[in-house]
């Protein structure tokens, strides 16, 4: 990584990303698997190199209405987790895990908003848990903050904070899905700029002992 | 209506004139700028990023986008507006964003990397920017916990904020 703005990434790093990133939504995956009692089902994590203004496109359309539940990673390496609902899978995964049908009403109630940070708490936990044995560092996740809104909306509280540091960011993306396709979502991951290195030592080692 | 819609993304600024318009899609904290020539009828839109001051050092050389800030982006939209014939003299500004988008989270702010209240200084040096430019400030949507898309006319000088709840007015 250069000093100002600008990263340098090899395919090899990114797929070694891919790769570790793959084993910690496979985590995450399980625990929602046991919360809901359904299978999920996971495409593989892409990994992209963008400009900050191009992340929110990213978010599959800056105007759509999704549930966003941001937590920020703090420890030897930090960055940004957001895990993006579209409002129809929010909903469907509440009436699974309450067991009843979630109110119509477009704001959601206190009840629905802890539920679904706990689903956050949990999955990101179950990822981050997962990171931090196969690179060897410690990753402890912020309090989830949940946002109903504007996806672009949402992910520019993260970009602000990248933004002090680079132009451009890494954006790890891991779409998964379950129940014949009515609960779908997608895990981001955006390391910081400084513990970006960190990662690509660690996944440079992995990736040499994959060879 | 306007003929076309030119979108103006983070850390971007964009000038037309009219029949078209400048839009902002989902801004959160960020905070969206429109300076207005109603004789000229021509449009300036800025996407702000970051308060700033924008870093003073080599940065930009190495390709840096200072547009990200308040104290540079609106300076350089002034300019670019001036080298289109706009008079600074009968220039307006409007300003709508600077939400505080996770702001029922306890905990979260007082921990998080960026402190308390980013939608807030990005108003406030937006504010401070405009009026070191002596460019009035006619309209503003600012705070608030909710994300915004702002639609500016430069025919009319509408500019309109809408959000995800349905909600849209006029300023």
């Amino acid at each position: 990584m250069s000093e100002f703005g600008k990263l340098n990434l090899s395919e090899i790093h990114l797929d070694a990303l891919r790769e570790i990133c793959n084993i910690g939504m496979g985590h995450a995956a399980t625990a929602l698997c046991q919360m809901i009692g359904r299978p999920i089902l996971l495409s593989i994590p892409e990994t992209s190199l963008v400009a900050l203004c191009d992340v929110p496109d990213l978010m599959g359309g800056t105007e759509k209405v999704v549930v966003g539940i941001y937590l920020k990673i703090w420890g030897d390496i930090q960055g940004n987790m957001l895990l993006v609902f579209p409002r129809d899978s929010a909903c469907a995964l509440l009436s699974m895990l309450t067991g009843g049908p979630p109110e119509e009403e477009l704001v959601l109630s206190e009840m629905h908003s802890s539920a679904l940070r706990e689903i956050g708490n949990i999955l990101a936990s179950s990822y981050l848990s997962a990171l931090e044995r196969l690179l060897g560092r410690t990753l402890i996740p912020s309090v989830p903050g949940l946002a109903f809104d504007m996806a672009g909306a949402i992910v520019d509280y993260i970009l602000i904070q990248l933004g002090e540091e680079v132009d451009q960011t890494l954006v790890i993306k891991a779409a998964f899905s379950g129940d014949g396709g009515a609960l779908h979502g997608n895990f981001f991951l955006l390391p910081d700029p400084r513990s970006l290195r960190i990662i690509l030592q660690a996944a440079k080692v992995m990736a040499d002992e994959m060879d | 209506m306007p003929d076309r819609v030119v979108r103006v993304r983070i850390s971007e600024f964009q000038v037309a004139a009219a029949p078209a318009a400048l839009k902002v899609f989902g801004l959160g904290s960020c905070v969206a700028v429109a300076i207005w020539d109603p004789v000229l009828k021509l449009g300036g839109l800025a996407h702000i990023l970051l308060p700033g001051p924008a870093p003073d050092d080599d940065r930009a050389a190495s390709g840096w986008n200072e547009n990200k800030y308040a104290d540079h982006a609106l300076p350089q939209l002034l300019r670019a507006m001036v080298l289109r014939g706009g008079n600074p003299e009968r220039m307006v500004a409007k300003i709508a964003g600077g939400a505080n988008m996770f702001s029922t989270t306890e905990g979260l702010d007082d921990i998080s990397a960026v402190k308390h209240g980013i939608g807030e200084r990005n108003v406030e040096a937006v504010k401070e920017t405009l009026a070191r430019l002596q460019i009035p400030l006619v309209a503003e949507d600012t705070g608030g916990t909710r994300g915004r898309t702002v639609t500016f006319e430069t025919a009319t000088g509408r500019f309109s904020v809408s959000n995800a709840r349905g909600g849209a007015q006029c300023i």
